[in-house]
């Protein structure tokens, strides 16, 4: 009996041990490689956005896909700005097996093959020039941000109808000369409308005598292609001289950057228009706000700075996080997909099929033939009064957009 | 199976309306109700469309066929017309396997596996279009038109060389859209059936009438019937080389409809060095306009009225019979989904001849390559095979 017993015993353990799943462990790194030194704002909200995205997949305990449950953590590596620094940082990256690298755009060209060997999709999350994403060249380059193209093609839809006359200027960095390639091409058809195209020196203190050029070209309005420092001095050298001409930019214009060095003149700031992606869809700010409520449980508000004429402080809106945020639920979502990350080609492969609820409540996903993540026609303008921002009235994208709250306590 | 869900559900709900002599109202089968699946074409993909309307799609299908009329590649030109001012994300169901932007769009699609994808803002009026390429085991089925091609010379079938002699031609054009359908008869309301057919010759389309068209009916009985869109079909057959004479090449015809579904063309001469000849044909789903007229007056209304014979059976299945040839047709225009199901659509079938792909000789290797001839090799073959077993022997033993 008591040997029947045994075996019933034994039986049932096997049973047992035939019923449960084998059971594994995995980290999945998401890697952001972004300049954390130099440009902090840009880098920190991007990694925080990743972090939201995490947060929110693992508030119930480590994430189980198929046998496997997965512990999903955020790496920062700072590039400095430097791009073989971003190249090296990339190539690390690949080596501890990163799921993903989330990239401001500066380790891109040179780090894209050692990652495409290793089977990991790049995100650009700040960069839109024009040759850093290819699907047919490029097919595990992503990205998550208006780009150069659809910028200067927007603004260029904007402007000209308007009857300016625009000095086209640009700062000598990768970025500013991406743009100036864009807004060259834009502005293709319609040369009429440029006064002239100046390079503004990104190293220079004062920026007087460019736009004194720009002045003189007969230009009646300003649009600056450059980093946000560079954005700031031309607008200083521009109302210090007494040339009020509207000032427009791509998204670097609504880098707090630009209102801390201009907090001394907030009236210099109003009428600053800058394009940019459109941070809510058509079904209203409800899903924004949810993500920036989520952000701001997690980071606290992003203070600019400065103020606005009532003494209240200004916030930034998590914009760039919001992208960061959707790209990691993309990798994730393609994950799910595919039954696990063991098969790394597959979870590549599956980047192109997915498709997830963005933070702004729209769809967001890639395929086969488009790598971006934000449609040119999803760019749309705002305007700058008393240090905050809201969309313009006069283009009709950003007529039907809401304000979004930028003040805080 | 949606489909055949669906017409399930429009019978029952004729026959269970009540006992059979009772007037009782019955769900008309419109032309917005499609008679299968596909077309438009379908996959496994289902992702939820966002747009305002209206939308106006315009297709031009383009078949390749090879010398028997067999189809060999597929691709088609789709130009969407989107009027709004909102957001619009559509997702267009096809067995696509490369997809580019076609002449005029203000925008590019994307591709996903199953599915062409458009997203962004049109601030009026924006087109859309794409040129796919699609897998043509998946879609030739969803065809309107099915060929077949026989070309003799001499009571010989033509091939890539040159031929003299007699010449007979002979092409089969079959229209491939007849479905069976159950449907209803009885008695139906003559001025509801007066005002559909009146609504339908004005709207051909359906939209006027939609979904929700319903009619009294009394004497309920079910019935299955034949279903067709008639095509239009011109078409031309040239030979690139050589001379044929007598016999004609141009020919056009309509396929369906009241007219029979099949059609041979015979080309009969005398053929001098011909080759395989090229094969040009336009097919046009074309709505029935003449089963839409009335039989006197101007209007179906004043038909009714003037006309005792044109009794509620009659218009009845007259009714639906043109409306479900209206349904077919709208199913042929629209290869591609149309996003919007209130929209207008028209598509144009064109069949051509692909080129006779090259044909690939394999080279002889010349005799002084220095490689082995065949016999050295099979000898060397043949060594290998038999010192391999002496060497399994020889281990076994040891």
């Amino acid at each position: 009996m008591r040997r029947a017993g045994s075996l019933l015993g034994v039986c049932v353990a096997l049973l047992t041990a035939c019923g449960s799943q084998p059971h594994s462990e995995q980290t999945l790194v998401f890697a952001v490689d972004a300049s954390f030194s130099k440009t902090p704002y840009v880098a920190d909200t991007i990694a925080n956005g990743a972090s939201v995205a995490l947060l929110e997949l693992q508030q119930n305990g480590p994430l189980r896909i198929g046998d496997t449950t997965y512990r999903l953590e955020v790496k920062r590596f700072d590039t400095g700005g430097s791009p073989a620094t971003a190249v090296s940082n990339v190539r690390r990256s690949a080596a501890e097996h990163a799921i993903a690298i989330l990239d401001d755009g500066t380790g891109v060209d040179g780090g894209w093959e050692i990652a495409r060997e290793a089977h990991v999709p790049i995100g650009i999350l700040y960069q839109g020039g024009i040759d850093l994403v290819d699907p047919a060249k490029r097919p595990n380059v992503f990205r998550i941000v208006p780009t150069d193209h659809g910028v200067a093609f927007r603004l260029a839809e904007y402007l000209v109808p308007k009857g300016l006359k625009l000095a086209l200027l640009h700062d000598d960095s990768g970025y500013g000369q991406e743009g100036a390639a864009a807004l060259d091409q834009a502005f293709a058809h319609n040369p009429e409308a440029v006064a002239t195209r100046l390079t503004l020196p990104s190293g220079a203190s004062d920026l007087a005598p460019q736009l004194l050029a720009a002045r003189r070209s007969g230009a009646t309005a300003v649009l600056v292609w450059a980093s946000a420092p560079v954005i700031a001095k031309a607008l200083i050298a521009a109302r210090s001289s007494g040339w009020n001409v509207p000032f427009y930019t791509p998204p670097a214009g609504e880098d707090p950057l630009v209102r801390q060095e201009l907090a001394d003149h907030p009236e210099w700031v109003d009428g600053l228009t800058f394009a940019s992606g459109r941070l809510t869809a058509e079904g209203g700010p409800a899903p924004f706000n949810v993500f920036e409520s989520k952000y701001r449980a997690a980071f606290g508000l992003e203070h600019v700075g400065v103020k606005t004429t009532e003494g209240n402080s200004v916030i930034q809106p998590p914009e760039y996080a919001m992208y960061s945020y959707d790209f990691v639920r993309l990798v994730v979502a393609a994950i799910q997909s595919v039954g696990g990350a063991h098969d790394r080609k597959a979870v590549l492969s599956a980047m192109n099929q997915v498709t997830i609820r963005g933070a702004n409540g729209d769809e967001r996903g890639f395929n086969v033939k488009n790598h971006e993540g934000v449609v040119d026609d999803d760019v749309y303008f705002a305007r700058f009064d008393d240090m905050t921002y809201r969309p313009v009235k006069d283009d009709p994208l950003s007529a039907t957009l809401p304000e979004i709250s930028q003040v805080g306590p | 199976v949606r489909i055949a869900a669906l017409w399930l559900a429009l019978a029952c709900a004729a026959l269970m309306a009540g006992p059979a002599a009772a007037r009782k109202l019955v769900l008309f089968p419109t032309p917005y109700f499609p008679l299968t699946q596909s077309p438009p074409l379908a996959t496994t993909i289902a992702l939820p469309n966002l747009l305002r309307g209206p939308v106006e799609s315009r297709e031009l299908i383009d078949v390749g066929m090879d010398e028997h009329g067999s189809v060999r590649s597929i691709a088609v030109t789709q130009r969407l017309v989107l009027h709004q001012t909102a957001d619009y994300r559509l997702t267009i169901p096809a067995p696509v396997r490369d997809v580019e932007p076609a002449a005029g769009s203000q925008s590019v699609p994307g591709q996903r596996e199953g599915a062409i994808l458009w997203q962004g803002f049109a601030s009026g009026r924006k087109v859309l279009a794409a040129r796919a390429t699609l897998d043509p085991a998946a879609a030739v089925s969803s065809l309107p038109l099915r060929l077949g091609l026989s070309v003799r010379i001499a009571g010989k079938t033509l091939g890539p060389t040159p031929r003299t002699g007699p010449l007979d031609v002979s092409l089969h054009l079959h229209n491939t859209t007849r479905v069976s359908v159950t449907t209803f008869s009885g008695d139906g309301d003559r001025s509801t059936l007066a005002k559909i057919l009146d609504t339908l010759r004005r709207d051909p389309g359906g939209r006027s009438l939609g979904r929700s068209t319903y009619v009294g009916v009394e004497g309920l009985t079910p019935v299955r019937t034949a279903v067709d869109a008639p095509l239009r079909v011109t078409g031309r057959l040239r030979f690139a080389a050589g001379t044929v004479e007598g016999g004609t090449t141009s020919f056009a015809t309509v396929l369906g409809g009241s007219r029979p579904l099949d059609r041979t063309i015979h080309l009969r001469g005398k053929a001098t060095g011909v080759r395989a000849p090229h094969l040009e044909l336009t097919v046009s789903p074309v709505f029935p306009v003449e089963e839409l007229r009335p039989p006197s007056g101007r209007t179906w209304a004043q038909a009714v009225h003037s006309n005792g014979r044109l009794n509620g059976r009659r218009l009845l299945a007259h009714a639906i019979e043109v409306s479900l040839r209206l349904a077919r047709v709208r199913q042929y225009r629209t290869f591609l989904l149309d996003p919007d199901p209130n929209g207008q659509s028209a598509a144009r079938y064109d069949y051509r001849s692909l080129p006779r792909p090259a044909v690939v000789r394999p080279v002889r290797a010349p005799a002084s390559s220095g490689g082995l001839g065949p016999v050295p090799v099979a000898l060397i073959a043949v060594g290998a095979v038999l010192g391999a077993g002496a060497l399994v022997v020889l281990w076994a033993h040891s």
